[in-house]
């Protein structure tokens, strides 16, 4: 009678702590249900710019990185069409207004009547400009793909008369070029000019030099070189000299071409794209 | 205690364990299906952990880029006097 009892009290208690375990585990999977959803909801929040909370610590990491493109011509330049006159050896145009018409007999022209040799061609009045939109410094950088190359974009055999490459870029910082369209009002001084540490890293320079930091200056701001498959416009992959304050976060990317009296005309338009990247450090 | 009581109160008793044994294995039941929901959360949890960890990069070691393409274009047309070059070469071409 005795051991029946112990059993009857042995199963009530089996029944107790089983309803306890019960009652921690169904607390258990709420509290961590409510943990779950209120992390998705952090989560949710996340766009591109990385905030997280966990529990009692909130830790907000608030970083934009953007690069806008933008100016009269927003993404596009176009040198119009035409031809060259018979006359002429060749037609410079220049992204920032500028043409020269170059005459068969030597005399080269870039003012009044500059547009003979260059009939319907079309010289816009301004470049590409690059603005630091976001709120985090970058380094800028290019890539260009399509006719990248004189002979491919333009072709044609008097070499001799070519300015520079034919195909040619260079970079200013849009204080000193003025180009209206920027976010905040046209910069008051100078961009890409880092500060600090990065001060000797600083200023537009158009180079494929990975050793930024210890080499020379490719081409130095507002100085034409031959365009390429791709370059470092202002800082590289280590160092983020364009800072992202409205009075120094723009420049100016222009592009200067020659056409040849003899380039080819086959009735097809010729064109490169250039894709600019802004990187920042995470 | 008499026969009949003594099997009264086992009989009593008997029923009273049936019942226990009966809601043990119900708790039981509900104990590992609560279990089963806390380990899908859990994973849920680490899923979320390890996807969300990826961007926060507290080294810097991670960069962000921005993107935007620009196209310069020009179109060469055949100058009007070798224009009417060839029309006047394709005229002799073809009647000659």
């Amino acid at each position: 009678m005795k051991k029946l009892s112990q059993k009857i009290m042995q199963g009530k208690t089996v029944v107790i702590l089983l309803a306890f375990a019960l009652a921690v585990s169904f607390v258990n999977l709420g509290f961590t249900y409510y943990k779950i959803n209120l992390f998705g909801e952090t989560v949710n929040l996340l766009t591109g710019a990385p905030s997280f909370s966990f529990g009692e610590t909130n830790i907000t990491i608030t970083s934009n990185t953007a690069l806008s493109l933008g100016g009269g011509n927003g993404t596009a330049i176009s040198f119009g069409n035409g031809f060259i006159n018979a006359s002429c050896n060749f037609c410079q145009l220049d992204s920032n207004g500028v043409i020269v018409s170059g005459y068969g007999n030597g005399s080269n022209l870039s003012a009044g009547g500059q547009s003979q040799c260059c009939t319907t061609f079309v010289a816009p009045t301004s470049g590409f400009l690059l603005e630091n939109t976001g709120n985090t410094n970058l380094s800028v950088g290019y890539t260009c793909t399509g006719n990248c190359t004189f002979a491919s974009y333009l072709g044609g055999a008097r070499g001799r008369y070519i300015a520079g490459t034919g195909v040619e870029i260079k970079v200013t910082s849009n204080s000193v070029a003025t180009q209206s369209g920027e976010e905040g009002g046209t910069d008051t001084s100078s961009s890409c000019v880092g500060g600090g540490t990065l001060f000797r890293d600083s200023k537009w320079n158009i180079t494929n030099s990975t050793a930024y930091t210890t080499s020379s200056f490719g081409t130095p701001e507002a100085v034409y070189t031959a365009l390429m498959s791709g370059h470092w416009l202002c800082g590289n992959s280590s160092s983020y000299p364009l800072d992202s304050n409205n009075a120094y976060d723009a420049a100016v990317l222009d592009i200067n071409i020659t056409i040849l009296a003899d380039a080819p005309a086959n009735g097809i338009k010729s064109s490169f794209r250039l894709t600019f990247n802004g990187t920042s450090p995470g | 205690m008499t026969t009949t009581r003594k099997r009264q109160f086992l009989q009593r008793n008997k029923s009273s364990g049936d019942q226990h044994s009966g809601i043990i294995i119900l708790l039981l039941f509900f104990l590992v299906l609560m279990s089963a929901f806390n380990i899908v959360l859990y994973l849920e949890l680490f899923s979320f952990s390890n996807s969300a960890s990826q961007p926060i990069s507290p080294s810097g070691a991670a960069v962000s880029t921005a993107k935007n393409t620009g196209e310069a274009s020009i179109l060469i047309l055949p100058r009007p006097e070798s224009a009417q070059e060839n029309k006047e070469e394709e005229k002799k071409t073809t009647n000659p």
